[in-house]
């Protein structure tokens, strides 16, 4: 097949390209995906819905059906895009905390931090912290970063997240229970 | 953190709490580090609940992996993610040991109500058997919860993929269709509806080569509810759950109606759709980005494009769909236009009452459709397109306003008999609908810009609509005209529109008029009903002028129409002014290269080819290359055709040297555009093997012919006119190489081929007939050649009942057969038939229209009817020179038998000027060898020859014999003509000596080329007996004698004048050769039968005087007498209706009286007779000499 250079709304042709090892490729796909979440996490984020969820499984599931379609491509090669949506969904989080600020009221406990919605309704000292701990993770043991971003962030399962790493869910899925521990640790260690 | 503290952390935290302890001091050994950090994961572990929890359902250590049991079945390998689940690959043991395929479904469903749900059916399940079913054998739920279903194992590739992989064309596509809808109705039958068909749940698999499409995951989708019903698209977690772009209008209906077969027979209709032309009818991106409520709208309400128009509109993507589908884009929205739009169109009614009932009637249809039968899902009835249409443009219709409505209606009421006062009542209803949503429209956007705007739309838009809803009307009926059906509903309709348009409904809209006439106008003409054509363009035209002042687009568009209506009609003198004047005028609206003035000069260049004017066509030509050189970059199409169209006009003109470089430079573009097999490569092939064939370079001709014919076959494998279209060419190489029995059998191949592909009368097996028939011709075999002529005029005149250029054509090429074989009776009355035909045809002037005049005046001519026949060739002349100013081959043939005419009446002096004004004219047309000149030479050499100018005539025989001889080496009929010429010119210049061998090489020529009773063959044979009397060579020329005479009595009919004459001719010449006796029966039967038949003919009197001459010479002076005398006084009683050519036997009658008196001894008497002798070869004298009778 001949390569041709993606046009500039082809989030497929990115996607597939960066995955060929276009770096360039994978930096534009980042600002179309972030702009496309942003847009459908708005709504959820201003609570306009009743019932929300802000289910990060579905924002980007949605996000991707919108620019990509339903065509079939690989897992593998779906990895920029879900890296993209990840990174996208913490800025957007980000950003929702530094809008917002503080949270009035009843603190939520960790432990029922379950996704992204708990988080932004958590509160920005909470927003910010899980990003810092996201940050040293990330310095000590990236793959499981990666990990924790593609789970918590862009809403994958095990088996997705597998594939899109390229290792085996039985692995993903232990390291995803030994990264679960350590971040937990990391925020509830009062050091 | 260490992936060490990892390993532990993961070993410890399986353990039981008590064991722990124990095993991390073991593990970790002296580190204390090490183990705090182990042990604070493992609390955090403990604590961390729901911390980073995430919306899915999993339980890391229940997921599933090869080598697992789920219930009897064992997992092998993961074949598969859908959305809903993963697929594998399992082993089943008990009872029966086989393959299956596992289907676990991970959405987090109540598991115990889908597997009640699917137990409900299972029974049905059970009782599918189709060999295009994959059957589901069981279900269950796994250890952890989930629900599982085990089907047949089917290794295979979803259809789209399959198809568009194996880029299948769409007759394959259709196929493989078929067999699915047959499952589907099975299932049907069975009670069990699919609900969610769509391609992915379709796979193709290989038995023996063979492709068999199998469904899978029946009753998947009811159990666990996740047919595709709006409360379930997207599931609690709002994962989207399907393609939208498969479900049913009442699917997407959130009322809850009940969903029967015929949501599965719609869904058929997409993947139809998608089959056909590679996309969905809505545009799935497009539904997404409206929302989910738009999504839904769209599909309940709004109509998909149909499968041919979609393609039109695809750009890119038609493209590659298209080469998914081995066609062309074009191709592809043919394949599709009509029937096939038709039955997609039906499966994917919004009103599922109107869509097919079962899955097995859509298949019956497409199978119809494969058949060329007609389908069940015809174009709708009127009213129900009116509907649809208005449906589609609601905005439009209201701001058209009632007169234009009121032509819609008025048009399909009378064409489709529907009743327009209830399609009346229907717009009436539409439109109010339409007209709230208006004016709600109107009220949100009352600003005054937009009122401006929407104004000067307004006249746009209406002319649009017009023109939108008659094209999408008439193309409705065109697979109908294609197809050979009646054409009748679609010329009634047209009138229909004509009329009203006549009566002036239109007159407020003079955009919407014109818009509307040209596109019945080129429909009309499309039809060939010219008059009815001319009727809408003519005025269209003055419209046009009147309306746009000045140069305008409107007003060129209108020229062109009507140019091309004239040209078309052949009347090529009024159209050239119109193609000129658009040209200029499309000039100076686009100053500079322009595609419209490109094609604006190849129009007028084509069009000043047809009249005969090369050289003015010429520079047009050029022009319009270079521009398209210009506007195009790199190698284009047009280019490329621009160059053929370029060298076929030199070509024509005869400047093959300069034409040949263009057609190669042509070819090279084709190369380079299409590098491989293509159709336009093979036609430029032919193109220049054609050229080549021109250039005499036959061996050069014929390797590009077979090159584009094998190509040919490669593109179309199998029949097709375009292989048929190439062996005819190479057959017509091959013929005119001399081989003709390779080209009769080709001749024949492209003919059988042409009736296999047209069962039904065509044109093309007329033409591969009539071709066929020319060969047979050549090779001398005119019964064969009639009887073909006969089955093609037959044919012809089945598919044009009534007047039509086709059957005038083939009426005139019968008849000229039958002339050539002598049968002019015959000839006669079908040239007639074939001229009042074109007279019907055309009104004016047309060049087939003069040849058939031309024609029927040479056969008139050739009966003896000179008188009848001169007007007609003076009125073909005529008419030759206004179509063609200056040169041109008719013109020179017209000349040629005026010329002739005027030779055979005797007035010699009138024919010369002519016959060289014809000669001349056809050595500038064509420089070089060329038949037409050889003629010319021939005709002219004839006529010094009977003016006595022998000496004038020899050379210029010569010249043409051996024009003749280079222009057909080998034996021919030309070449024995000639030959035969020369040789009784010298013959009659006394050089006896010369003749004979040329005359014996045209006679031997002739026995190789002719069946031993042809005309031409007889004739040499007599002239050559002819020669030997001369030379007083009996021995030979009694033989030959005898020979002719047999074969006259058997071919000419009995007691015939022709066969008089003959006889008469060669006792004649046994008379000369003083073999009396042998003369004396023959001229006595001779005169027999001419008192029998024209007892008062000149040529009765002479045969008289003849028998006295005979018997003369057997010295029966008595009896010979009063023959003698009666013959002669006879004579010359009618002697002015003797021909010139009879003119010297009046002296012959007249010597044989002198004899006879001087035999008798009565010198008185010879005396008298001599002096009338010599007074009358004193008048001949001064007459032209008579040359033979052939």
């Amino acid at each position: 097949m001949v390569p041709t250079p993606p046009s500039p709304g082809d989030v497929t042709g990115l996607m597939l390209a960066a995955s060929n090892g276009d770096k360039q490729a994978a930096d534009h796909l980042l600002p179309l995906v972030y702009e496309q979440l942003r847009k459908v996490a708005q709504r959820d984020l201003a609570g306009e819905r009743a019932g929300h969820t802000l289910s990060a499984t579905a924002l980007v599931h949605e996000a991707y059906l919108k620019l990509v379609g339903p065509r079939e491509v690989a897992w593998a090669d779906r990895r920029h895009f879900y890296t993209a949506a990840a990174e996208s969904m913490r800025r957007i989080l980000l950003d929702h905390a530094r809008a917002h600020g503080r949270r009035g009221g009843e603190k939520l406990r960790l432990s029922e931090v379950a996704d992204v919605a708990a988080l932004a309704a958590a509160g920005s000292d909470e927003i910010l912290a899980v990003d810092e701990a996201m940050g040293r993770l990330e310095s000590e043991d990236p793959q499981a970063a990666a990990l924790v971003r593609l789970r918590f962030y862009a809403g994958l399962d095990v088996e997705q997240a597998a594939q899109t790493l390229g290792i085996s869910p039985r692995t993903a899925a232990r390291l995803w229970t030994y990264a679960r521990a350590v971040l937990y640790r990391d925020l509830t260690d009062p050091r | 953190m260490n992936r060490g503290a990892a390993e532990i952390f993961h070993e410890a935290r399986e353990m039981a709490p008590e064991r722990r302890a124990g095993y991390l001091v073991g593990a970790c050994g002296k580190d204390l580090a090490l183990r705090a950090t182990v042990e604070a994961l493992l609390k955090a572990d403990a604590e961390l609940g729901r911390f980073m929890a995430s919306p899915s359902v999993d339980v890391p250590s229940s997921q599933e992996q090869a080598g697992a049991q789920v219930g009897r079945y064992k997992l092998l390998e993961q074949i598969g993610e859908g959305g809903m689940g993963t697929i594998w690959m399992a082993e089943q043991r008990e009872p029966v040991k086989r393959r299956v395929a596992l289907k676990i479904i991970k959405l987090g469903m109540d598991t115990k109500q889908v597997i009640a749900r699917f137990e409900a059916e299972r029974q049905a399940l059970a009782l599918m058997d189709h060999p295009h079913i994959a059957k589901v054998l069981d279900a269950g739920a796994t250890d952890t919860g989930r629900p599982y279903f085990v089907m047949e194992y089917i290794k295979g590739i979803p259809i789209l993929e399959y198809c568009d992989t194996e880029r299948l064309d769409t007759k394959a596509r259709l196929d493989l269709f078929i067999n699915v809808c047959h499952a589907i109705q099975h299932a049907h039958q069975k009670g069990i509806i699919h609900r969610d068909i769509k391609p992915s749940n379709i796979l193709v698999t290989l038995h023996d080569g063979v492709p068999v499409p199998k469904v899978i995951d029946f009753g998947i989708a009811k159990a666990t509810n996740s047919e595709l019903t709006t409360k379930t698209l997207f599931t609690e977690h709002r994962q989207l759950v399907g393609t939208p772009s498969y479900m049913s209008p009442e699917q997407a209906e959130m009322s809850g109606l009940d969903i029967d077969t015929r949501s599965d027979i719609y869904s058929l209709g997409v993947l139809l759709y998608e089959l056909l032309t590679g996309t969905t009818p809505f545009d799935m991106k497009e539904l997404l980005s409206k929302g989910f409520a738009e999504m839904m709208r769209v599909i309940r309400e709004d109509e998909p494009h149909k499968p041919s128009t979609r393609i039109s509109t695809l750009g890119d993507t038609a493209t590659r769909a298209a080469q998914q589908r081995r066609a062309d884009v074009k191709k592809l929205g043919r394949l599709l236009r009509g029937d096939l739009d038709w039955v997609v169109m039906k499966c994917l009614e919004k009103d599922r009452t109107r869509r097919y009932e079962t899955a097995n009637g859509l298949a019956a249809d497409i199978d119809r459709h494969l058949n060329d039968e007609p389908v069940a899902a015809g174009p709708p009835t009127a009213a129900y397109k009116l509907r649809k249409f208005v449906m589609r443009n609601r905005g439009q219709v209201i701001a058209a306003g009632g007169v234009l409505v009121a032509l819609l209606i008025g048009v399909i009421a009378f064409a489709w008999q529907a009743e327009e006062a209830r399609l009346q009542r229907d717009i009436a209803v539409l439109a109010q609908q339409g007209e709230s949503k208006q004016r709600r429209l109107a009220d949100e956007q009352r600003s005054e810009a937009e009122e401006q705007r929407k104004t000067a739309e307004t006249e746009r838009d209406k002319a649009e609509l017009i023109a939108t809803f008659m094209s999408d009307t008439l193309q409705g009926a065109g697979p109908s005209v294609a197809k050979g059906r009646d054409i009748t509903m679609l010329k009634e309709m047209m009138d229909a529109a004509a009329a009203r348009i006549e009566k002036g409904d239109l007159r407020a809209v003079p955009e919407a008029e014109l818009r509307l006439r040209a596109t019945i106008g080129g429909t009309y003409r499309e039809l060939a009903v010219f008059d009815a054509a001319q009727g809408m363009l003519q005025p269209a035209l003055a419209l046009a002028r009147a309306t746009h002042i000045g140069d305008d687009e409107t007003t060129a568009n209108a020229l062109i129409n009507l140019a091309a209506l004239l040209r078309d009609q052949g009347d090529l003198s009024r159209a050239e002014p119109l193609f000129r004047e658009s040209l200029d005028m499309t000039r100076r609206l686009f100053p500079g290269d322009h595609p419209d003035v490109a094609n604006g000069l190849n129009n007028l260049a084509t069009l000043l080819q047809s009249r005969g004017d090369l050289a003015g066509a010429e520079p047009f030509l050029r022009e319009a290359l270079e521009m398209w050189k210009r506007l195009v970059p790199g190698e284009h199409p047009d280019v490329a055709r621009g160059l053929n169209t370029l060298a076929s006009v030199l070509q024509a003109r005869g400047d093959l040297a300069g034409a040949e470089p263009l057609h190669r430079e042509s070819l090279e573009i084709w190369k380079r555009l299409f590098p491989g097999d293509h159709p336009e490569l093979a036609r430029g092939l032919n193109n220049l093997a054609s050229l080549l064939q021109d250039r005499g370079d036959l061996a050069g001709a014929e390797p590009l012919s077979r090159e584009s014919l094998e190509m040919t076959k490669r593109l179309f494998s199998g029949d097709h006119p375009e292989v048929a279209g190439g062996l005819h060419n190479l057959a017509n190489l091959l013929q005119a190489r001399g081989d003709l029995r390779g080209a009769e059998q080709l001749y024949r191949e492209s003919l059988e081929m042409w009736k296999r592909l047209f069962p039904r009368d065509h044109p093309d097996v007329a033409t591969g007939l009539s071709n066929l028939g020319v060969l047979l011709y050549v090779k001398g075999d005119l019964a064969g050649a009639e009887a073909l002529y006969r089955e093609s005029l037959e044919i012809l005149k089945r598919l044009f009942p009534g007047d039509h250029p086709n059957v005038a054509a083939g009426l005139n090429n019968l008849a000229n057969l039958l002339q050539a074989r002598g049968d002019l009776a015959g000839a006669e009355p079908l040239y007639r038939q074939s001229v009042e035909m074109q007279k019907r045809l055309y009104s004016g002037d047309h060049p087939d229209m003069a040849m058939g005049l031309h024609c029927l005046a040479s056969v008139l001519s050739a009966r003896g009817d000179l008188v009848a026949a001169e007007p007609l060739y003076r009125e073909s002349l005529e008419m030759w020179k206004r179509i063609f100013p200056g040169d041109h081959p008719d013109v020179a043939t017209g000349l040629n038998g005026l010329a002739g005419l005027l030779h055979t009446r005797g007035d010699l002096a009138g024919a010369e000027p002519l016959m060289r004004e014809s000669l001349e004219m056809r050595k500038r047309i064509f420089p070089g060898d060329h038949p037409d000149v050889a003629a010319s030479l021939i005709s002219l050499a004839n006529l010094l020859k009977n003016r006595g100018d022998l000496a004038g005539a020899e050379p210029i025989y010569r010249e043409s014999l051996e024009m003749t001889r280079r222009l057909f080496p080998g034996d021919n009929p030309n070449v024995a003509t000639a030959l035969d010429k020369l040789a009784r010119l010298l013959g009659d210049r006394g050089d006896l000596t010369a003749a004979e061998p040329l005359m014996l090489e045209a006679l031997e020529m002739r026995q190789r080329l002719f069946q031993s009773d042809h005309p031409d063959l007889l004739a040499i044979k007599s002239n050559l007996a002819a020669l030997y009397v001369k030379q007083g060579k009996p021995e030979k020329s009694l033989p030959l004698i005898m020979e002719v005479l047999e074969a006259s009595r058997a071919t000419l009919p009995k007691d015939s004048p022709q066969l008089a004459g003959q006889i008469a001719q060669l006792g004649g010449m046994l008379a000369e050769s003083k073999a009396w006796s042998e003369a004396e029966p023959l001229i006595r039967e001779a005169l027999g039968i001419r008192e029998k038949t024209q007892p008062d003919a000149w040529t009765t009197f002479n045969s008289k005087s003849m028998l006295g001459g005979v018997l003369l010479g057997q010295n029966k002076l008595a009896e010979a007498e009063p023959l003698l005398l009666d013959g002669y006084r006879g004579m010359r009683e009618c002697e002015s209706s003797i021909p010139w050519t009879g003119k010297k036997r009046v002296p012959e009658a007249l010597e044989r009286l002198v004899r006879l008196y001087e035999a008798k001894g009565d010198a008185t008497e010879a005396a008298a007779w001599r002096a009338k002798l010599e007074a009358e070869r004193a008048k001949l004298s001064n007459a032209p000499s008579q040359g033979d009778k052939r």
